[in-house]
């Protein structure tokens, strides 16, 4: 076929109010809310939060009990067999099975990539599964992901899902960033003091189709970006860089006045909800309606990015603008966005869903119902071309393009001596986690290395890694401080670490990078497998005709005697 | 009050791993955020932490630490005043 458009065939959602999507639907058309006020002390948490978690006993882990149920309920809609082998399941989770983790004991199914490969072998797909983990963008992300991969002809058919179970792991680390709204939160008040978490699991499913097989009442997914703010990695932009550039990169084929809304991210923190006014001004969508979801469901995380474009779609197809649950029609950021405690009707068809997360990390994927505007689409294939600047670390020693570099240490120790080496002077390398140290050595090396300007603000290089322990070494740290008992203080500088995509973000901002940065766990053992699977995200990476070079590859830390770090530079 | 503030000095060099920093690089009267150690605001939360786990005293608001963080001699003051082991 020509050109490949990308479209809906099926979704299923599984929240705390309700199972099956248009259920969910029916229960926030009405302003009904999953959140509720928690025991703190049931849960081994010092102080009781407010939480949508879903009330009936889920058999654990329960993450993966709801991702297969929200897959296999989606799959049961779709009208076809599925192609087993050219179907391709794309996982999206912040924290997958932590439930499962004790300070003393790690299980393998915590690993991400390790999670998915199960999903994806219980459902029977014979392609290896695209696991990304951006923080709380990773939803958008895997739509966006999967759109690429569709439309390069990478899969026919595209299993996307999100899903975040909560956890007392999770609850203590928001409440040591003192984040959580002792309330039902309030996105985009005046008096809103933080946000809500949440918990579901939300699948897609998309097919590639030709253009003109198109129906008017399918959904197309339009145009995905993701970007990077540089700027800090728990704290969003102040001039909501990477969002207006994420806004700005998904409307440049389409026009503001046939957009229902931009569902955004809207966590009622107040620092995100101002930001993304900004961004929105920038962006000029001052005049669209825009809505926040989070007082329906708290915030799912992982599974937010999908859970949000499901309830939008319904949304567009029932002609209203969702009200903003829990907004109290005081607006509380510098920007005039169009936000209201009210539905309000709509007769476009078209809507842009936002998100943000930490590690800088914006995405945002533009869908539109109808065949109107299917070919504008902007995608680019391109075979990533290595080039022969490659850095590789183990616990031994080091190489730099070839050259054995002169270390005398081993362990974390090495890395700190590779640190000394590339004369980086960066304090901030003390305060990162050993996967995070891992990673920006390795980066520093090789960037010292390349005859570049460094430094100065740049979008066309994206930072695109793929790990398979993630960052379960700092985990297991993590779980250390919220031991019950006289030793519980939840560590929020340990905490920010627990997301396998501060690396990126980490090497973003040391180097200024705004393109793209992406996440991917990798269940392979295998070095020729692990290989394909690189080959394959940088190949998606490239989708976007934004980005033209990638410094890329694998950084593993697993523990102090088991790690590695293999970079490179991959240009279009 | 020395003894405090010397004690201080270590326990933030740990506490946010100032790997670089020496006690005697940090002024008393200096502001601890902004210029100087360069520190951000994951470090506030971090001492908000450290104060309850060292001197048991509990910010309900993390805006208070604004205030008590402004230097060494101000943090000491507070604690000495609030401590409660």
């Amino acid at each position: 076929m020509d050109e490949r458009v990308v479209r809906v065939c099926a979704h299923h959602v599984l929240t705390p109010l309700a199972d099956g999507s248009a259920e969910n639907f029916r229960c926030v058309s009405e302003g009904k809310s999953a959140v509720r006020s928690h025991d703190g002390e049931a849960w081994g948490l010092a102080e009781d939060f407010m939480a949508g978690i879903i009330a009936e006993p889920v058999e654990q882990p329960r993450a993966y009990t709801m991702a297969l149920h929200s897959c296999r309920t989606a799959i049961e809609q779709y009208s076809h067999p599925l192609p087993l082998n050219r179907t391709q399941l794309v996982v999206s989770t912040t924290k997958g099975n932590i439930e499962l983790l004790t300070p003393t004991a790690t299980d393998d199914s915590i690993r991400l990539g390790h999670f998915a490969q199960q999903i994806a072998d219980e459902l029977g797909l014979a392609l290896p599964p695209i696991c990304v983990s951006n923080a709380c963008t990773s939803g958008v992300c895997a739509v966006v992901d999967a759109w690429r991969a569709l439309k390069t002809g990478m899969c026919d058919v595209a299993i996307v899902c999100g899903v975040e179970a909560q956890s007392r792991f999770i609850v203590s680390g928001f409440q040591s960033f003192h984040a959580l709204s002792p309330e039902l939160c309030r996105p985009f008040s005046s008096n809103r003091v933080g946000l809500n978490v949440g918990e579901a699991a939300a699948t897609l499913i998309l097919e590639a189709v030709a253009a003109e097989d198109i129906r008017p009442d399918d959904w197309t997914i339009c145009a995905g970006a993701i970007r990077n703010d540089a700027n800090h990695i728990s704290g969003p932009s102040r001039t909501g860089e990477g969002s207006y550039r994420v806004l700005d990169a998904v409307m440049r084929d389409a026009r503001a006045d046939d957009l229902a809304f931009v569902s955004v991210h809207g966590t009622a923190t107040p620092y995100n909800d101002e930001m993304e006014s900004i961004a929105i001004e920038r962006a000029g969508l001052l005049a669209t309606p825009i809505c926040s979801l989070k007082g329906y469901y708290g915030h799912t995380m992982g599974a937010a990015g999908v859970l949000e474009t499901i309830i939008s779609m319904q949304a567009v197809e029932a002609g209203i603008v969702p009200a903003t649950l829990g907004y109290d029609n005081q607006l509380g950021t510098t920007r005039e966005v169009s936000v209201s405690a009210d539905k309000r009707p709509t007769t476009k068809n078209s809507f842009v869903k936002l998100i943000s997360g930490f590690g800088g990390v914006n995405a945002a994927v533009r869908m539109e119902k109808g065949k109107e505007h299917v070919a504008a689409s902007p995608i680019s294939s391109a075979s990533p071309v290595a080039s022969s600047f490659t850095v590789h670390i183990t616990p031994t020693g080091a190489t730099l393009n070839g050259q054995q570099l002169p270390t005398s240490l081993a362990g974390d120790e090495l890395i700190t001596e590779l640190y000394r080496l590339s004369k980086a002077a960066y304090p901030k390398y003390f305060k990162m986690d050993p996967l995070c140290r891992l990673g920006f050595v390795a980066s520093e090396l090789l960037l010292a290395s390349l005859d570049e300007q460094r430094f100065v603000a740049r979008d066309d290089r994206a930072v695109i890694l793929a790990s398979r322990s993630g960052c379960m070494a700092t985990d297991v740290n993590y779980e250390r401080t919220i031991v019950p008992g006289d030793n519980y203080f939840p560590s929020p500088a340990v905490f920010v670490y627990t997301l396998p995509n501060i690396v990126t973000g980490e090497i973003a901002i040391r180097n200024k990078y705004l393109g793209e940065t992406s996440m991917y766990l990798i269940d392979a053992t295998d070095a020729q497998q692990r290989q394909r699977q690189l080959h394959d995200i940088q190949q998606l990476a490239f989708a976007d005709p934004a980005t033209q070079s990638l410094l890329t590859g694998w950084v593993d830390y697993e523990d102090a005697t088991h790690f590695e770090a293999s970079l490179t530079i991959v240009n279009r | 009050m020395e003894e405090l503030i010397e004690k201080l000095k270590q326990q933030i060099i740990e506490v946010l791993n100032l790997e670089e920093v020496t006690p005697a690089d940090i002024d008393n009267d200096a502001p601890l955020f902004g210029e100087g150690l360069g520190l951000d605001s994951i470090d506030a939360l971090e001492l908000i932490v450290m104060m309850e786990k060292e001197y048991g005293i509990k910010l309900k608001n993390p805006a208070e630490g604004k205030e008590i963080f402004k230097s060494i001699n101000v943090m000491a003051q507070y604690i000495s005043e609030h401590r409660t082991k």
